[in-house]
């Protein structure tokens, strides 16, 4: 029988990611909320860059979480393996604080520097990130196409107009 | 045999039923854009979380605790 999965806490994920020290993009749902969008979404989604230096600081954290690969939950956790993981693209994993997915690349935009030049600095309280901009996010969902996005997009346009309106940035 | 008007009927209401999914709701928006990103944060994750027991309770058949 498969375990149920963790309730999400991507508050406390987020704040794991800064205090370790961990290069990495809010992109997917996660950033939308943050931005306004009223969607609910289940998994985190990071880009970041695949360094060795950046993994030596994600890896180690991922494993304190508990990391499991989410599409084989049968298989062993995952291990701090610098060398094999900076060959990936994308990770999809379970962890104790919900499920979050790795991605080296970003449909539509491109890798780690591409989307940080779509991101802005969102501030948390006592931390803060970086979260990829509503543009961006709009123009991933356009490049991706699916059913799913497209419903997404409307609620994008939607926040990006309302805080244009409101002269948020 | 099937009753075409009937047919019609009910990909009629599939439509409208798929462009009600689509409609964005913006009060709900406004109402994100009042709070601090955190807050938003806070409430997405606990919205999750009673969606994900709502749906739990539904599949099992349990009651869900207040």
């Amino acid at each position: 029988m498969p375990t149920k999965p963790a309730p999400n806490s991507s508050a406390e994920l987020l704040r794991r990611l800064v205090g370790s020290e961990v290069e990495f993009i809010v992109v997917g749902g996660v950033a939308a909320v943050l931005q306004g969008a009223s969607i609910l979404t289940v998994d985190l989604d990071l880009c970041v860059p695949f360094s060795q230096a950046n993994l030596s600081r994600l890896l180690p954290l991922l494993v304190e979480l508990d990391a499991r690969f989410r599409a084989h939950p049968d298989r062993p956790r995952l291990v701090p393996d610098v060398e094999h993981f900076s060959a990936f693209r994308l990770l999809m994993l379970e962890t104790s604080l919900g499920p979050v997915d790795v991605l080296r690349e970003i449909t539509g935009i491109g890798e780690f520097e591409e989307v940080s030049r779509s991101s802005l600095e969102v501030d948390l309280g006592d931390f803060r990130c970086r979260v990829l901009g509503l543009e961006g996010l709009i123009s991933t969902k356009r490049a991706v196409g699916r059913d799913k996005d497209l419903r997404v997009l409307a609620e994008l346009e939607a926040t990006l107009r309302l805080r244009t309106l409101r002269h948020l940035p | 045999m099937a009753d075409p008007k009937n047919e019609l009927w009910e990909v009629v209401q599939q439509e409208q039923e798929r462009l009600q999914a689509m409609e964005v709701d913006e009060s709900l928006i406004l109402a994100n854009l009042r709070l601090s990103p955190f807050e938003r944060l806070l409430q997405h994750d606990r919205s999750l979380a009673l969606a994900l027991a709502l749906k739990d309770a539904h599949e099992t058949g349990a009651k869900l605790e207040r």
